[in-house]
C-alpha cells in the first residue's frame, strides 16, 4: 500500500489520502505540522492526488525543498563562521597565554565577523589598558606593600620596644609601687616619731618650767639661808665678845686668886686658909679660863663653818642664777625646738597624707600599667601579624607584578 | 734653913721650862702691859704674866710666860746649888716636882742680871 505523503524518514511517512477532500487537506496539513516541527525532509506523494490537492502537494514539496536547502547553507555558513570565530578565539587565547597583547592584528573579509573581530580587538585593547594599569598598579602594589612592610616592621620593632619599656616602666612602677609603700610606712613612722618628739618637748618645757620655779625656790632659800647664815655670824661674834669678857673676867680672877695666894703665903700659917680659897678660886677662874679657851676654838670652828656656809651659799647663789639663766636659755631653746617640732610634726603629717596618696595613685598606675601592658602585648601580636600580612602582601604583589610583566602591552 | 721647915714656892714657866722661886720674892703679879721684857730666863710670849720683885711700881719685874701657882715644899726636899758650881748666879737649887725637875731662881739676881740673853723667847738659857 502506498502512502500520500513520505520522507527520508520512514516512521515520517504519511499514508496517501484514501478518498474525498478532507483526507487530502489532511495529508497537506500533517507535511506542514513536520516541517513546522523542524523535519523538513517530509515530502507529499503527489502522484496519487488529484487535481489541486496534487498541485497543492506539489507546491508544498518545492516549498519544502527550497526551505530544506535554504538551510542546508545556512548551516554551512554557520560553520564557516564558527570556524572563524574559533580561528579568532584561538589566536586570543594563545595572545593571551604568551601574554603579548601588541601582537593582535586580526582581520577579516566576512562583513558578518568585521564586527566580531572589531570587538575582539576592543577586548585587546581593553585588555592592553588593564594591563598597564594592573602593571603600574601592581608596581605601586609592590612599592606600597614594601612601603607597608617597611613600615609594619618598623611598627613592629616599635611595639616591642615598646612593650620591652612598658615592661621596665611597669616593673619600675611596680619597684615604685613599693618604694612608695615603704616611704608612706616611713612617712607614718616620722609622723608618730615626731608627735612622740612634740610631746616630749612639751614635756621638756614643763621640766624646764618646774626647774626654773625649783632653781627661784632655791635661790629664796639660799637668801634665807644666807641671811641666816649672816645672823648666826653676828651671834657667834655676839657670843666670841662675850666669851672675850668672860676670859678677861677670868683671866682677873686667876690673876687675883694668884695675888691672894701670895698674899695667904705671907701671912704664913694665918693665910693657910686664905691660900687654899685662893687656889680654889683659881681653879675655878683656870677652869672657866680652859672652857673659854674651848669655846674660842668653837667659835673660831664656828666662823670657819659659817664663813664656809656663807661661801657656799654665796656659790649656791650664783649656781642657782646660773641656773636660772640657763633654764632661761634652755627654755628659749625648748620654745625654739617646740615651734621646729611642731612644725616638723605638721610637716611630717603633710608628708604622711601625700605619700599616702601617693602610694594609692602609684597602685593605679601599677595597675594602669599592666593593663597598657597586656594593651601593648596584643598591639606587638596585632603588629606582628600585620607584618606578617605587609610581608605577604608584598610577595604577592611581587608576584602580581611578575604575572603582569609576562603581558606585554605596548 | 732648917730641913723641916716649909717654904712656899711660886711656879712658872719660861720659854717651857718650869722653874720656881720663893713666893716671897714675889710682891704681886701683873699683867704684862705691853711687850714682855727679855730677861735671862728668855723672852716670855705676849699676854704673859709679869712678876714685880721689888717695891717700886713697874720697876723690877720679871716677865714669863705661864704662873702655875704656889706649892708649899719641905726645905729638905731642896737642892742648894753650891755657888761656885751654879752655871749662873740666879739659879740656886733644884726641886722635883713629882719626876719633873724644877730650877729654883733667886728673882733679885734675875733682876741684876737681866738680859744675859736678849731676843728669842724660845732660847734656853745657858
Amino acid at each position: 500500500m502506498t502512502m500520500p505523503i513520505e520522507s527520508p524518514n520512514a516512521p515520517k511517512r504519511r499514508p496517501p489520502p484514501k478518498n474525498g477532500k478532507d483526507f487530502q487537506m489532511k495529508v497537506v496539513i500533517d507535511a506542514l505540522s513536520a516541517a513546522l516541527q523542524g523535519d523538513l525532509s517530509v515530502r507529499i506523494r503527489a502522484d496519487g492526488l488529484p487535481g489541486e490537492a496534487g498541485e497543492v502537494a506539489a507546491l508544498t514539496n518545492q516549498v519544502l525543498e527550497k526551505l530544506s536547502r535554504r538551510l542546508e547553507d545556512s548551516e554551512h555558513r554557520k560553520q564557516s563562521i564558527a570556524q572563524e570565530i574559533d580561528h579568532a578565539l584561538d589566536g586570543l587565547i594563545a595572545l593571551v597565554r604568551q601574554g603579548d597583547l601588541s601582537r593582535w592584528n586580526s582581520t577579516t573579509e566576512d562583513p558578518l565577523l568585521g564586527p566580531l573581530l572589531e570587538g575582539f580587538g576592543k577586548v585587546v585593547e581593553t585588555l592592553r589598558t588593564f594591563v598597564r594599569e594592573i602593571n603600574e598598579a601592581a608596581l605601586r602594589l609592590s612599592s606600597s606593600a614594601n612601603e607597608v612592610l617597611a613600615a609594619s616592621t618598623q611598627h613592629e620593632t616599635s611595639s616591642t620596644e615598646q612593650a620591652a619599656a612598658i615592661h621596665e616602666t611597669t616593673a619600675t612602677m611596680e619597684e615604685l609601687k613599693h618604694a612608695s609603700a615603704q616611704i608612706a610606712e616611713n612617712a607614718g613612722a616620722v609622723a608618730r616619731v615626731a608627735e612622740e618628739t612634740l610631746g616630749a618637748a612639751r614635756a621638756g618645757r614643763g621640766a624646764i618650767g618646774e626647774f626654773i620655779q625649783a632653781m627661784q625656790q632655791i635661790r629664796s632659800d639660799g637668801v634665807a639661808v644666807a641671811d641666816s647664815i649672816a645672823k648666826l655670824s653676828k651671834r657667834v661674834e655676839r657670843i666670841g665678845t662675850v666669851v672675850e669678857v668672860i676670859d678677861e673676867i677670868a683671866d682677873r680672877s686667876d690673876l687675883l686668886a694668884l695675888n691672894a695666894a701670895l698674899e695667904g703665903s705671907r701671912a704664913g700659917e694665918a693665910g693657910k686658909g686664905f691660900s687654899i680659897v685662893a687656889a680654889e678660886m683659881r681653879r675655878l677662874a683656870e677652869n672657866v679660863l680652859d672652857s673659854t679657851k674651848e669655846i674660842k676654838n668653837l667659835i673660831t670652828e664656828i666662823r670657819e663653818a659659817t664663813a664656809a656656809a656663807a661661801g657656799a651659799a654665796d656659790a649656791s647663789k650664783r649656781a642657782t642664777e646660773g641656773g636660772e639663766k640657763l633654764g632661761a636659755v634652755a627654755a628659749q631653746a625648748v620654745e625654739g625646738i617646740l615651734a621646729g617640732v611642731q612644725e616638723t610634726s605638721d610637716a611630717a603629717r603633710v608628708i604622711n597624707l601625700a605619700t599616702q596618696q601617693q602610694r594609692t595613685a602609684t597602685e593605679q598606675v601599677v595597675a594602669s600599667m599592666a593593663e597598657i601592658e597586656d594593651v601593648t602585648r596584643q598591639t606587638t601580636q596585632a603588629s606582628k601579624q600585620a607584618t606578617g600580612a605587609a610581608a605577604e602582601l608584598t610577595q604577592l604583589a611581587g608576584r602580581l607584578a611578575e604575572l603582569i610583566k609576562r603581558f606585554k602591552a605596548d | 734653913m732648917r730641913a723641916d721647915e716649909e717654904i712656899d714656892l711660886l711656879l712658872f714657866e719660861v720659854g717651857g721650862e718650869l722653874y720656881g722661886a720663893e713666893a716671897s720674892q714675889v710682891q704681886r703679879i701683873e699683867r704684862v702691859r705691853g711687850s714682855p721684857r727679855p730677861n735671862s730666863l728668855g723672852r716670855a710670849a705676849d699676854g704673859a704674866r709679869s712678876l714685880a720683885v721689888g717695891a717700886s711700881e713697874g720697876g723690877d719685874r720679871v716677865d714669863v710666860d705661864l704662873v702655875l701657882g704656889i706649892v708649899t715644899v719641905s726645905a729638905g726636899a731642896l737642892r742648894r746649888v753650891p755657888l761656885a758650881a751654879r752655871p749662873r748666879p740666879y739659879a740656886i737649887g733644884l726641886w722635883l716636882d713629882r719626876e719633873r725637875p724644877v730650877v729654883l731662881i733667886d728673882l733679885p739676881e734675875v733682876i741684876t742680871n737681866p738680859s744675859p740673853i736678849s731676843g728669842d723667847a724660845t732660847r734656853k738659857p745657858e
